[in-house]
């Protein structure tokens, strides 16, 4: 299985627990993309099962992305909505999410995302123990999909603010 | 309705904001507006404002609640800017409240933007909190940049 994160390496988004969990699966792939300051030290304590590439553009990003059979977000504070995980639901892909801020407002665990604690590793690799089954992935990575179809689309967000300009733009003319 | 929309870091390749800005304003373009993006940079602060300029447009839209709204902000409060203010808080701009520089910006801000556009549903209390009057969750279009 090859897992993906993608993040600004600090203490925040918690990219320590990817590298800690990775340690229970040596036979799977992880891509930790991002630079910041828990870089060099997550380095020294990734196994050789992790891959760093730093900072990448967004290109590479999305072709990782694609590449991925999960993706990992686990912000501490709040993911709603980090691009990397708009990205992830975008490209259906089977998402493993913190628990964090108002994540569950919009998302099912189970439906949308597999949630796991904020800063827990080892449910994390519990998670990612569950996502070994091709059929839960396919069916988590189809679901988020469809979430982003239904409620992402950027149309709707330029109409809203145009819509609410307007308003305010003739109430001061009046 | 003519929109100028001031967007820092323009063309910045590592800076989602200014991307997702530039998207924004062509979809607006695509909705019958008409958008000129106003690059803003710090060396705007040592010239003189566009005045004349502004005065052709209908309102004025600020990505990112930073120094670029916090000087818009303060035309408006010299009774410069006679526009509708509009801003796009997009996260840390609106969040961090252990930054002294974001603070400040926002105390500025939050007497005269007229309408704040929040990307993240968090940070409608946050921006509550903050003193804004009339602010509006938006779903995130991040995924355009993907």
């Amino acid at each position: 299985m090859r897992i993906f994160y993608a993040a600004r390496l600090i203490p925040l988004k918690d990219p320590a627990s990817i590298v800690y969990a990775a340690h229970y699966f040596p036979n799977d792939k992880f891509v930790v993309a991002g630079d910041g300051s828990e870089l060099e030290r997550l380095k020294s304590e990734a196994g050789v099962n992790v891959k760093f590439l730093g900072w990448v553009s967004q290109k590479r990003i999305i072709e990782e992305m694609e590449k991925a059979d999960v993706f990992c977000q686990l912000c501490k504070v709040e993911n709603i909505w980090s691009s990397s995980l708009v990205c992830a639901l975008k490209h259906g892909k089977a998402i493993i999410c913190s628990d964090a801020g108002l994540s569950r407002r919009f998302l099912e665990s189970g439906i949308h995302v597999l949630f796991v604690p904020v800063g827990n590793h080892v449910r994390l690799a519990d998670a990612l123990e569950k996502l070994h089954n091709k059929k839960l992935r396919g069916f988590l990575g189809e679901n988020a999909k469809r979430f982003y179809l239904e409620n992402l689309d950027v149309d709707v967000s330029a109409r809203y603010i145009k819509g609410l300009m307007e308003v305010a733009v003739r109430a001061e003319q009046k | 309705m003519k929109i100028g929309f001031v967007v820092a870091r323009v063309g910045d390749e590592r800076n989602d904001i200014q991307k997702l800005s530039v998207i924004l304003a062509d979809k607006l373009r695509g909705l019958g507006d008409s958008v000129d993006v106003l690059p803003f940079n710090r060396k705007s602060l040592l010239k003189l404002p566009p005045l004349l300029k502004l005065r052709g447009y209908n309102a004025i839209l600020i990505s990112n609640v930073g120094l670029q709204c916090a000087y818009y902000s303060l035309l408006k409060h010299l009774h410069l800017l006679g526009k509708p203010l509009f801003a796009v808080g997009f996260g840390s701009d609106i969040r961090d409240f252990g930054n002294s520089w974001i603070n400040f910006f926002n105390r500025i801000s939050v007497g005269v933007v007229d309408l704040l556009f929040v990307v993240n549903p968090d940070l409608e209390a946050l921006a509550f909190k903050r003193g804004y009057k009339s602010v509006y969750y938006v779903p995130s279009w991040a995924g355009e940049l993907t």
